[in-house]
């Protein structure tokens, strides 16, 4: 049977592979946790994992998906060993966007990450996997381990509970600052 | 779908992510076309999936390092990424509201009335046009026709692109009163391109339920939000209309 190490030679050839996912998984990683550090370890036993593992890939169509699962695992392995759901510290969030621009700029990127944090992890593997990944449902069934259906119904709730927050929030926004002015 | 069966967001959804087969599609477009309260649900969601794509675009990076990339070019990636995001939502591309007064954090961004074409040092200008006010149009425009004709003077290279979407789409449609002077424009100058935003399109398609044809000096792109987060991150220089 060919494996990954047919594939791709040797394990340097593979580190190059991965290196150049590198940030595809960070950015789905931080979808789901919104910690950086958290979403480095995250990819970083991802890639150590895929390079253990690389007898179970056969096919290198397949990589992608094959990465995407390993790093829901190393995901889902992460709330289990805090025993409970990751509450999502909105506080902290506010702190993170304030470094990278430390004024209000960042204010509706803030809002959107806020809201998506409000969404169950059900929710975000999802939301993150379609519209970030560009993923088909079919290949995030797989990845997630769900039926199609499933993936449907959680990303329809994700959508309609996003729509509401961000609408709320906006709100907030006007009624907080109402110096500021709507650009045409 | 059935005829007349009402039509559910799961559905709309599937549409969105181009999940369904040709001939659902058609029939969905038809029923978002013939129906407004459809129609703005769809509009919705497309909204909060482009949001969430957007919000995500340039996660702020672990402490640890990014493999095959440098500290200075990640904090130069992080902070052109925040002012691009942050001028995409004000450009009333998504419709969220912000601040008034758009000087991003460096002076690669620009609104027009600050703009100068005889001191700009870049050398690649994105202009974004998301507005319907004449008055406003037309000081673009001058300016970057000025902008032109100050570098092919000075014989200083340029790249110009204008993006225009929300209610700046008008522009470059058939029958706009902008047609000739954007034709005089680019016959006189082979640096500068007009482009037309393909969802501000769609979505004046659905609204007007008639195909939206273009002047034939314009292109088509798949969407605004892309191609400035592009051009923004790529060290283009911004200036909104």
């Amino acid at each position: 049977m060919k494996t990954v190490w047919n594939i791709f030679g040797n394990s340097r050839m593979l580190q190059k592979q991965l290196e150049q996912r590198w940030r595809r998984l960070y950015r789905v990683a931080f979808s789901w946790c919104h910690d950086p550090e958290l979403s480095g370890d995250l990819v970083q036993d991802t890639m150590q994992k895929a390079i253990k593992k690389g007898e179970q890939l056969n096919n290198e169509q397949a990589l992608d998906a094959w990465l995407f699962t390993i790093l829901t695992n190393c995901w889902r392995d992460h709330c289990r060993k805090q025993k409970e759901t990751v509450e999502f510290d909105e506080q902290q969030l506010i702190e993170l966007v304030t470094d990278e621009q430390d004024n209000e700029r960042m204010m509706v990127v803030n809002q959107v990450r806020s809201a998506v944090a409000k969404l169950s992890n059900d929710q975000r593997e999802v939301i993150s996997l379609v519209d970030l990944e560009g993923m088909s449902y079919g290949e995030v069934s797989k990845v997630l381990g769900i039926p199609i259906g499933t993936v449907m119904s959680r990303l329809c709730r994700a959508r309609r509970q996003l729509k509401d927050l961000l609408e709320v929030a906006e709100k907030e926004t006007n009624k907080a600052a109402p110096n500021l002015r709507r650009i045409k | 779908m059935k005829e007349n069966e009402p039509v559910s967001d799961e559905q709309l959804n599937a549409l969105l992510d181009n999940e369904l087969e040709d001939a659902e599609r058609v029939r969905l477009f038809d029923a978002i076309r013939n129906d407004k309260d459809l129609s703005a649900r769809y509009c919705k969601l497309r909204q909060v999936k482009e949001m969430v794509s957007l919000a995500y675009n340039e996660p702020p990076l672990p402490k640890t390092g990014v493999p095959g990339m440098s500290q200075q070019e990640v904090t130069s990636k992080i902070t052109r990424a925040a002012a691009a995001l942050v001028l995409v939502f004000m450009g009333g591309i998504i419709g969220w509201s912000l601040n008034g007064n758009q000087d991003a954090n460096n002076a690669s961004f620009y609104t027009v009335d600050r703009l100068n074409p005889n001191t700009i040092h870049s050398k690649r200008v994105l202009l974004h046009l998301a507005t319907g006010d004449d008055s406003r149009i037309s000081e673009s425009l001058e300016k970057i026709e000025e902008l032109l004709e100050v570098s092919a003077a000075q014989h200083k290279p340029i790249e110009v692109e204008v993006v225009a979407n929300s209610e700046g789409l008008n522009i470059l449609r058939n029958g706009s009163p902008y047609a000739n002077r954007i034709r005089t424009i680019t016959s006189r100058y082979n640096n500068v391109s007009f482009m037309a935003c393909g969802i501000a399109r769609h979505n004046a398609e659905l609204r007007e339920g008639k195909r939206v044809a273009l002047i034939p000096e314009a292109t088509e792109i798949p969407a605004a939000v892309e191609r400035i987060l592009k051009r923004v991150t790529g060290g283009w220089s911004y200036v909104r209309g």
